[in-house]
């Protein structure tokens, strides 16, 4: 896959900090506190790229996946997409720029208006955003419902006549409609029956190659990830602390935490399942509004040591390559 | 050996006025002591409705239990009156379910809750309910159990309220655990500890366990045998090797197939075609016609007697030969 | 801006489902219109209404006196063939009295009621969408309105303004557009965080069409439900203000002079009290179970069954 060293990044993130401002109460003496939900989070979206973003609950995946997509409020950071600031945008310029980027939602359900017909809700970003005459427009959404696999009989109907899929599918066509550059899809696929979740995946990818997207694909389930996606970052507590491409995040997962993740995921083969040596993670995930001083996995993590109290390791590259890891033990070579 | 628990061509239907949904539609498996079946399907299958409509934890009407039986110990549990069942569920029949926090009352204690089902089932004093709690909570890995016993619901994380869950469960010493996606709302970290324990327990104390899930990655690691629902029917029942390794029934291999594993590289999923079927417009022919790649005429007409393809395995499907 | 167009003519490159069958989509509000229909009281209710709109329609044409023509010869006189529901202490028809009193009440009733529902709704949306300290002082400004006593709120105004039909309308669509603005905020701000609205951010709609196009339908519900409980609330403030000499001015009637006047003479002239009374309470229970009727019709989790 393209290599950022090749060709500039689609999007480029850098040191993107969200906040959220915790208020103690009116008669309280409690300080005003914070939940870093992102805590400084850089990345870099190669044209045609699909790159993974996985991590379980609390690690503010979603948070940066609707912080990239400018709906809610950016704390610090840079947002760079297609060559514009996107974070320097306010109002109208904002609104003129949301074609570049859209976003897949999960929920299916609450996705969709459900007052609107699918016609309605795929035109209206048409006539907000382009001056396509009423014929153009019925040629483009005809278009796009072919693209995700509808045909055009569906338009005229409500989101609560059809299946979650196909829900989802108006929502994917939703977010092509204004072809944009860059796809954020924040957990496409998990509200969807197993049976199903293949077709979207494969309906995913497939547009995407055609269509040469970007896309960013947010999920806790790391075999969907890694069936989809090129690269991956795994992000914890609001950090990322590894990324690499995908076959190399799988066959040599090197930040414990990852470790301890690729080890968790169950594998539909009784033989090889049972005999699985899990690495086990201790604890519970601490409190975002009191993350561990230093690194913020050292509290759960078997090869902490004195240094992890202390400091905060920051992202480096492994032996030279694309290969990045968050952690003080790979660097300094303490792996047992 | 005696099945614990059996079930002989169940069937439950709700009444609605959309028309009868045919929620479970002739559903027979046996579960033994000291084994784990897993039931496997996707939401519509049946597979949470079928445990929950017989333990009457559901509303009737519009449920209605039109046949078959569901025999503990031989004795047949639609046929007891509610009283009779009362005792059972919960002490006997424990199930937990996928979510913790609406299992458990967010405005009591732990302790008050966990003390409970002895109360109730077995004529023991509350001191001594309470030391079974509190062994309870230790078993499951609950740190500082005694403090915990007064703590509330919403004081533990998601993992450890469904370490509590399986604590009330395990205090009247169950002797079948039916758990109902219990992993399913959780972290894969977490659900990897919560598996580990069941598996621990389940080896202390050879209970029966009924697992009712639709990861097929969480089947493969605790399932001894293996029942794959469909629509309400069963289409595929067998060892956990019969299932992972020969499935015999198309769903089975499809729904195999289709899902993305860690451990291989997959350049293209397969896909089944198609939406799962609406439960209350089903036909008497197989549920998984219109999706089928092996489909013939004779599937539309009638649903499939079970085709025997070893000891213990056996697919509801008119082909002849395992699918590839 | 054309990458998705030279697709028009390629395969499709995902299965495509089959649809089940060709007919335009059915809305929520089909939905909920047949659900109504299967409720009986209310359909009932509903049929009542807009039969008593109908008629007041058309009451110039079918009302056989006017409402103003005095009989002295039979003042106070039983029903009978000449005067169906008798006349009242001036030998006027009640009967006519009664359609041209209906016709007061009801377009009180209705107007006052638009009147707070454009006003509320309106207020409200804003309130809820922008939230913040805007919503704050907004919704403080709706909690003193509601303290003010309605009653002496009328009186200052008539005092002041005269007696006014028009002011009748605003005054008494004044005291509840302040519920509806409650009502209509609530549901914004749980609105405003769904999925579908964020989606319609992610599109670049600006503000106002988001409240136009994506909120404020999705509070359709609540708020016909509300409209068609506010509409009996109005006419029977209005009842009670013209039964104190405050409302409506002779010799113009509404069932609420027409009960009034009816209180007067209740004793040897019964039916002049009956015949509004029972009208007024008809009408009120009409809508009352229409409005029950359309707040189950409209309940999105009893769609599915």
């Amino acid at each position: 896959m393209n290599t950022t060293t090749i060709n500039p990044p689609i999007a480029r993130i850098q040191n993107l900090k969200v906040h959220f401002p915790v208020r103690g109460g009116f008669l309280s003496f409690k300080p005003k506190q914070t939940v870093k939900a992102v805590d400084g989070v850089s990345l870099d979206l190669a044209k045609g790229e699909i790159l993974g973003l996985v991590g379980e609950s609390g690690c503010g995946k979603s948070t940066l996946g609707r912080g990239i997509m400018r709906l809610i409020k950016i704390t610090d950071g840079s947002i760079e997409v297609n060559g514009v600031n996107f974070l320097a945008l306010e109002g109208k310029a904002l609104r003129q720029a949301r074609p570049n980027m859209q976003m897949v939602f999960q929920d299916p359900y609450a996705s969709l208006n459900p007052r609107m017909t699918v016609y309605d809700i795929l035109e209206e970003p048409l006539y907000t955003h382009t001056k396509l005459n009423s014929e153009a427009r019925t040629a483009k959404i005809k278009a796009t419902l072919e693209l995700v696999g509808l045909r055009y009989k569906a338009a005229k109907k409500y989101p609560h006549e059809f299946s979650g899929g196909q829900r989802q599918r108006v929502a994917i066509a939703r977010a092509l409609i204004l072809d944009p550059k860059v796809i954020i899809a924040d957990e496409p696929v998990s509200s969807l029956d197993v049976s199903v979740q293949a077709q979207i995946l494969n309906l995913l990818k497939e547009i995407q190659t055609r269509l040469g997207l970007s896309m960013i694909f947010i999920s806790h389930n790391l075999a969907v990830v890694k069936y989809i996606s090129d690269r991956i970052a795994v992000m914890y507590l609001g950090k990322i602390v590894e990324v690499a491409d995908r076959e190399e995040l799988y066959r040599n997962p090197l930040h414990p935490y990852t470790r301890a993740l690729v080890s968790a995921v169950p594998i539909p083969d009784p033989k090889l399942e049972r005999a699985r040596k899990r690495i086990v993670v201790q604890g519970d995930l601490p409190s975002p509004l009191n993350p561990p001083k230093g690194c913020a996995f050292h509290t759960r993590c078997p090869l902490a040591f004195d240094r992890c109290n202390v400091e905060q390791p920051k992202l480096m590259a492994h032996s030279g390559g694309l290969h990045r890891v968050a952690c003080f033990a790979v660097e300094e070579n303490r792996t047992t | 050996m005696e099945p614990i628990l059996e079930l002989k061509n169940f069937q439950a239907h709700f009444y609605t006025r959309r028309g009868i949904v045919k929620a479970v539609d002739g559903l027979s498996f046996k579960v033994h002591r000291g084994e784990t079946l897993g039931i496997v399907g996707e939401s519509g299958s049946g597979k949470s409705v079928t445990h929950l409509s017989y333990l009457r934890l559901l509303p009737s009407p519009p449920l209605r239990i039109i046949g078959g039986e569901v025999l503990f110990k031989g004795k047949d549990l639609l046929k007891m009156s509610d009283n009779g069942l009362r005792d059972l569920r919960g002490k006997s029949i424990a199930m937990i379910f996928q979510e913790p926090m609406t299992s458990l009352n967010p405005y009591m204690r732990i302790g008050k809750q966990l003390i409970e089902p002895n109360l109730i089932h077995s004529k023991i004093s509350k001191k001594d309910a309470w030391k079974k709690a509190i062994a309870a909570l230790e078993r499951v890995g609950i740190p500082n159990a005694e403090a915990a016993m007064v703590r509330y619901p919403h004081e533990f994380s998601g993992g450890m309220r469904q370490r509590v869950m399986i604590a009330m469960a395990l205090t009247t010493d169950p002797e079948v655990l039916i758990a109902d996606e219990p992993t399913t709302a959780l972290d894969v970290t977490v659900q990897a500890q919560i598996l580990d324990l069941l598996r621990d327990i389940q080896k202390d104390t050879g209970m029966a366990v009924v697992l009712i899930t639709h990861d097929l990655g969480v089947v493969a690691g605790l399932a001894d045998r293996v029942v794959v629902m469909y629509a309400g029917h069963v289409f595929e029942e067998g060892t956990a090797e019969d299932i992972f390794y020969k499935s015999a029934h198309p769903y089975t291999l499809a729904l195999l197939k289709s899902t993305p594993r860690i451990d291989i590289p997959q350049g293209s999923l397969p896909v089944i075609p198609g939406v799962p079927p609406d439960l209350s417009r089903l036909g008497t022919g197989c549920p998984f016609y219109e999706r089928c790649s092996y489909r013939m005429d004779v599937c539309l007409e009638k649903f499939p007697q079970a085709r025997h393809f070893a000891p213990g395995h056996e697919s509801f499907c008119y082909l002849e030969q395992r699918p590839q | 801006m054309s990458s998705t167009t030279t697709f028009m003519n390629t395969i499709p490159i995902a299965k495509p489902i089959e649809e089940d069958d060709d007919s335009v989509g059915n809305s929520l509000w089909k939905d909920a219109y047949h659900r109504l229909l299967k409720n009986k009281l209310a359909t009932f209710g509903g049929a009542f209404i807009l039969l008593e709109v109908f008629i007041c329609l058309i009451t110039p044409w079918i009302a056989p006196y006017g409402f103003d023509t005095q009989t002295l010869e039979l003042t106070l006189a039983k029903p009978s063939a000449a005067h169906w529901l008798g006349t009242d202490a001036l030998g006027r028809d009640l009967f006519t009295r009664l359609l041209y009193g209906g016709r007061i009440s009801m377009m009180v009733g209705f107007l006052a009621s638009m009147v707070s529902v454009i006003v509320g709704v309106v207020y409200g949306a804003i309130s809820g969408f922008i939230g913040g300290k805007l919503d704050n002082f907004m919704m403080r400004v709706v909690d003193v309105l509601f303290a003010l006593p309605f009653v002496f709120l009328v009186i200052i105004l008539m005092v002041y303004f005269g007696r006014n039909i028009i002011l009748l309308f605003i005054a008494l669509g004044f005291t509840q557009w302040l519920t509806m603005a409650r009502i209509v905020r609530g549901q914004v701000i749980s609105l405003k965080e769904k999925e579908f609205v964020e989606a319609a951010r992610s599109l670049g709609i600006s503000n106002w069409n988001i409240i136009k196009r994506h909120l404020i339908p999705n509070t359709l519900g609540p708020v016909i439900v509300y409209l068609t409980l506010t509409v009996p609330s109005v006419i029977l403030d209005e009842a009670f203000l013209s039964f104190l000499g405050l409302g409506v001015q002779a010799p113009m009637a509404s069932w609420g002079t027409l009960i009034s006047n009816g209180v007067e003479v209740m004793e040897i002239a019964p039916w002049a009290l009956i015949f509004p009374a029972i009208t007024l309470s008809g009408t009120l229970f009409s809508l009352n179970f229409l409005g029950d009727g359309l707040r189950d019709a409209l309940d999105p989790k009893g769609a599915k069954d």
